[in-house]
């Protein structure tokens, strides 16, 4: 019998043509948008933009000219001189991005260009280095910031260390001490001992998969729709048939359940196709997103099963709630996931789009697997529940009418 | 008025839709606004949030550890290497710096780099100002070590570091341009653009939705027949669509200005914003119609609401940054008014002199003008080809 | 002398809504292989009653009882021989027409081979041959409405629950529903069948309820109800002018019970008697006046419908 109700069902939900674009068509649509939206984070290629600059010595005179000849050779550790080529500054041929790019200039012009965007900041040279930038970011101006500072630093470690000498406080080094000093002088930390943390902003992408994962409420939903006797005349025809409703619920939930099972198998695959980087280990990201799309399929089943009633507002629950939870995951803005970990710790915990995406985290940032199996205990839970929740509904009798 | 008031009814019945759509959006404003903003015209500076792990306690590790926790934010993490990587993902943390057990002694002796482990996240450009901050006082303490012939006696250290110190603490002014807005603004441009996402989500999945059932065919035919004429039906629905747009517009622009203050509307930027957000919604209106009109189906709303407000809100920049966004769907999704309002908002915000751009907001405006105008004209000559098709 | 065998027996039945009494103290029993029909207007009980006796609701007092079993949400064994057809068309837009007769009969039905012939068969008795490819979105009303008698039957089910299954249906699957309900009766199901059609009642059933407030007003058969009435005949005569006075006349005439004059046409009820029509052609002679035509016929179901509940049948369709 169940046979006989899993290949029927099958064949209604494969025939649906609603169901065809909603559930299958849609989540490929959103993860190719989402993906050409965002490819550049998945490549690596954002990071923190070049910042242009204009060197504006304020007053013209020998000691304005050296320190912005000084300031320039400074900004040479990690920046150019650039092209300016009457509508933008440029790298010059041949050369690599690099953090700041410059040019003189006088103070008129800059700030022209700086109201017009051509450049970030316009930085003025005087006894005192100072900057001016546009409202707005607070990034560039802090980087320029430490920048500026480091260079005055520098010149006041010089002006210090001299007049150590002056003073003799220090005596100067024999050639072949000199030698040994340079070869142990401090260029910086050793970046090999860097670790670095998977960049913030991933987060839309495993929020992203996450939400696809957790879309497919609505066929929880249309389980229940079609044992039900009060929510649709097929059920009631079902019903009043030899077959329990139980039985008619696994028929139904089967066949839907695999097609969404084989559905995140050939999304992520797709997702891999698009380059996007979830991590190698695929067996577990598969075992993740199974419990993930069962969690979603649960949850339309313990809604439609709780909710008496009409489909309109069931519908718009399940659109509905795979948002807020993707809103609570840091899909819409990434500020949020951190938010909501620290003012709704509940929500953050139990959300179960946010488990399906912080497992792929879990997962992508290595270490050891305690946290992924967190997550996916975490799923499982939450299915064990919503499970229960339906099984309780479907066993009550509240139909009225036929 | 039959058809406006079928309309207002029917919007009613959809008021589960409209209200997740609602709280998404108070939820994301209210968490992109609890971050302070500086003084209008001084340069704010990012505060890294950063950890540091002191296993030496040397006079060398304790004066730099004192002087990163004097620049920046302390956050208290456990010392463990997971834990601190997912706080660097989860934002809470910027900047982790473990310095080793025998750091000063070593310091000098065995190379050019420091024996350090630090944490960052990938290239965000926090991390150029926590190595700059590290490294630049490392550097000056070297220069010291050098003048010193190889190491500072210890007689001379504490002495020393605070020469640092006080080096260290040279700083550079940074100052903003004196602009023409507020502080106001950037919450404000915010807040707009997220707006014109819940105006699509909600527009297309319930406004879209009631014109699709008030265009289907059997309701049509019977007002047709009733003598309700298809001129006045069409003219009554659109009245509906937009009245009803503009009535959410302008509650929740009422709330926008309820949390940030109504003095906002002095400035005059901000009221190009408002200007330019309504247009938005207008223009906005006219296309849900033409959708509809192509889509005629309660399903089609649904659809095509969640797919439509998701992808262009990713790809005009409102749910992240415009300048990480691939330009080619930049240029694609230009197609729709939401990108000529978002850039609106971006010009308005960070303006420093509005009458320099004022021309390119103006430009907007009229762009999005025009294609409310054009998907209106559309809509009612595909109305008028039905029309005739059904005679 | 045959054995009457009891196929429903609804026993002092009561179902409350909160302070509404939807069924109240219903006692009924359907014999094996009659049509048994059952009438009342919206709001009678009907539908409350049917869903009790199908164990799709539960009740506040009372028994149901099935083959001779109490019925229960998993009576298993009685559901086999029921079967239903709704008044909504209950089949899946998704599937074929033979993919639906398939699946509803298969939940009754298992075996395979016995159940492709069943399906065959259903068809075939349903006409429905040409068009076991569509999907019933391509099917007029009338072949949905066979189509959803199809399910419903295809298992050969000893007791058939119909609602209404004609309503709007073109008169020549009108017909072949009918004559196949016929044909079900006759080859041993029984029949539980509602409808508004009052002469689809009077040609199809063997018995009758009529249902109002939740009780059973009457029951019996077509000929057992109408002699139950109070109206002897209906009177129509086509006569022109005809004055208030007669008017008043002969609404006075104990023999008649009701009257109306409109449009030259005079209707009357006449109560039991005897030359009810002779006495007021009579009347209408001695003052002069000619009718145009008269006719006479007997009470229908409809006057009994009409009689017992004060209300038409098919205004609460």
């Amino acid at each position: 019998m169940l046979r006989h109700l899993i290949k029927y069902n099958f064949k209604t939900y494969i025939g649906n043509r609603l169901n065809l674009f909603w559930n299958f068509l849609f989540p490929f649509a959103y993860m190719i948008i989402f993906f050409m939206a965002l490819f550049s984070l998945s490549d690596g290629s954002s990071g923190l933009d070049t910042i242009r600059l204009a060197v504006v010595p304020v007053h013209e005179n020998e000691s304005a000219e050296s320190k912005t000849e000084a300031l320039k050779s400074f900004f040479e550790f990690d920046g150019h001189e650039g092209i300016w080529d009457g509508e933008a500054l440029e790298h010059p041929a041949g050369t690599e991005k690099t953090l700041l790019l410059y040019t003189e200039s006088n103070e008129t012009e800059s700030l022209k260009w700086l109201e017009n965007e051509t450049i970030d900041a316009m930085i003025l040279v005087d006894d005192e280095i100072s900057f001016k930038v546009k409202p707005g970011s607070s990034l560039t101006p802090t980087v320029l910031h430490e920048i500026l500072a480091s260079f005055e630093r520098v010149n006041k470690t010089q002006t210090s260390i001299t007049s150590g000498y002056q003073e003799g406080r220090f005596t100067p080094p024999s050639a072949s001490d000199t030698e040994q000093l340079e070869a142990n002088r401090f260029i910086g930390i050793d970046k090999s001992n860097r670790r670095t943390a998977i960049y913030s902003q991933f987060i839309y992408f495993f929020a992203a998969l996450a939400y696809i994962t957790y879309f497919p409420l609505n066929t929880g939903v249309e389980v229940i729709e079609s044992i039900e006797p009060a929510q649709s005349d097929q059920a009631l025809r079902k019903y009043v048939g030899p077959v329990s409703k139980t039985k008619h619920f696994f028929g139904a939930l089967i066949p839907r359940w695999v097609a969404h099972l084989l559905l995140i198998v050939l999304l992520f695959a797709f997702t891999q196709l698009l380059n996007i980087d979830y991590g190698t280990d695929y067996p577990r990201i598969i075992l993740l997103l199974f419990f993930g799309t069962s969690s979603a399929i649960f949850t339309g089943t313990a809604l439609g099963a709780l909710l008496p009633g009409k489909q309109g507002p069931k519908v718009a629950l399940s659109i509905s709630i795979p948002l807020l939870f993707a809103l609570a995951s840091g899909m819409m803005a990434s500020p949020l996931h951190s938010l909501i970990m620290e003012k709704i710790p509940w929500l953050h915990n139990w959300n179960p789009l946010g488990m399906i995406s912080n497992g792929l985290y879990a997962l992508y940032s290595g270490g050891n697997l305690e946290r992924y199996y967190q997550q996916l205990f975490g799923l499982g839970i939450f299915n064990l529940v919503c499970f229960a929740l339906t099984m309780l509904g479907v066993r009550r009798s509240r139909y009225e009418s036929i | 008025m039959k058809v406006f008031k079928l309309f207002l009814k029917l919007l009613y019945a959809y008021r589960s839709t409209i209200l997740p759509h609602v709280i998404i959006f108070l939820g994301i404003f209210v968490a992109l606004n609890l971050g302070g903003t500086a003084e209008t015209g001084q340069v704010s500076l990012y505060n890294p949030k950063i950890a540091v792990f002191d296993h030496d306690d040397s006079p060398l590790s304790r004066h730099l550890k004192d002087y990163l926790l004097e620049r920046n934010t302390e956050v208290e993490v456990e010392e463990d290497a997971t834990v601190i990587e997912d706080a660097i993902f989860e934002d809470w943390l910027n900047y982790a710096i473990v310095i080793p057990e025998g750091f000063e002694d070593s310091f000098g002796k065995s190379g050019n780099y420091a024996d350090l482990i630090t944490f960052a996240n990938y290239d965000d450009g926090l991390n150029q100002v926590m190595d700059t901050q590290i490294e630049f006082y490392l550097s000056v303490w070297d220069s010291f070590r050098i003048a010193y012939g190889g190491s500072v006696p210890a007689s001379e250290a504490e002495s020393t570091l605070k020469q640092v110190d006080e080096i260290m603490r040279t700083e550079v002014e940074g100052v903003e341009l004196v602009s023409e807005n507020g502080s106001q603004s950037v919450e404000v441009a915010n807040f707009f653009s997220f707006l014109n996402y819940i105006l699509l989500a909600v527009g297309i999945a319930a406004i879209g939705r009631g014109i699709a059932v008030i265009d289907k065919s059997h309701l049509r035919r019977r007002d047709l027949v009733s003598g309700y004429p298809e001129s006045k039906r069409t003219w009554g629905l659109f009245m509906a669509v937009f009245v009803v747009m503009l009535a959410l517009w302008l509650l929740l622009t009422f709330v926008l200005f309820l949390l940030v203050g109504f003095s906002a509307l002095s400035e005059p930027n901000i009221l190009w914003m408002v200007v330019s957000n309504l247009t938005h919604a207008l223009a906005v209106s006219a296309f849900i119609m033409l959708l509809m009109q192509i889509f005629p189906s309660e399903n089609a709303s649904s659809f095509l609401g969640t797919l439509i407000s998701l992808s262009t809100a990713f790809a005009t920049g409102i749910f992240v940054p415009r300048e990480i966004v691939w330009q080619p769907l930049q240029t694609a999704f230009s197609l729709m008014a939401t990108y000529w309002d978002v850039s609106n908002q971006l010009i308005l915000s960070s303006t420093v002199s509005l009458s320099t751009d004022l021309g390119g907001v103006m430009r907007n405006i009229g762009i999005m003008l025009l294609m409310g105008l054009l998907f209106f004209s559309i809509t009612l000559i595909l109305r008028r080809v039905r029309e005739k098709e059904a005679a | 002398m045959k054995e009457r065998i009891i196929d429903v027996e609804v026993i002092d039945l009561v179902k409350r809504y909160k302070e509404l009494v939807a069924v109240d103290h219903l006692s009924l029993s359907i014999e094996q292989g009659e049509i048994f029909g059952l009438l009342g207007p919206n709001g009678s009980g009907k539908t409350t009653l049917i869903n009790c006796m199908l164990a799709l609701l539960s009740y506040d007092q009372g028994e149901v009882k099935i083959f001779a079993k109490p019925m229960t949400p998993k009576s298993y064994d009685v559901k086999q021989q029921i079967g239903l057809v709704p008044q909504e068309i209950s089949v899946y837009e998704e599937l074929t027409v033979y993919d639906n007769i398939d699946y509803f009969c298969g939940l009754y039905v298992e075996d395979k081979e016995e159940r492709r012939q069943r399906v065959e068969e259903v068809i075939d008795f349903v006409q429905l041959d040409s068009f076991r490819k569509f999907h019933p979105r391509k099917l007029s009303g009338g072949l949905k409405r066979r189509l959803n008698l199809a399910c419903g039957i295809a298992h050969r089910p000893r007791l058939i629950f119909l609602d209404e299954p004609t309503v709007a249906v073109d008169p020549q699957s009108r017909n072949r529903i009918l004559e196949g309900i016929k044909y079900l009766r006759d080859q041993g199901s029984t029949i539980v069948y509602t409808t508004h059609y009052m002469e689809e009642v009077e040609y199809l059933c063997d018995r009758l309820a009529i249902l109002d407030h939740g009780k059973i007003l009457v029951s019996g058969t077509n000929e057992e109800i109408i002699s139950m009435s109070s109206i002897s005949e209906s009177i129509e005569i086509v006569v022109y002018d005809l004055p208030e006075s007669i008017i008043d006349e002969l609404r006075n005439n104990p023999s008649v019970d009701s009257l109306t004059y409109q449009s030259g046409t005079l209707s009357m009820a006449m109560k039991q008697g005897d030359s009810n029509l002779l006495s007021v052609l009579h009347l209408l002679t001695e003052e002069g006046l000619e009718p145009v035509s008269v006719s006479g016929k007997n009470p229908t179901l409809n006057d009994v419908f009409l009689e017992i509940t004060g209300k038409e049948l098919r205004d609460n369709a």
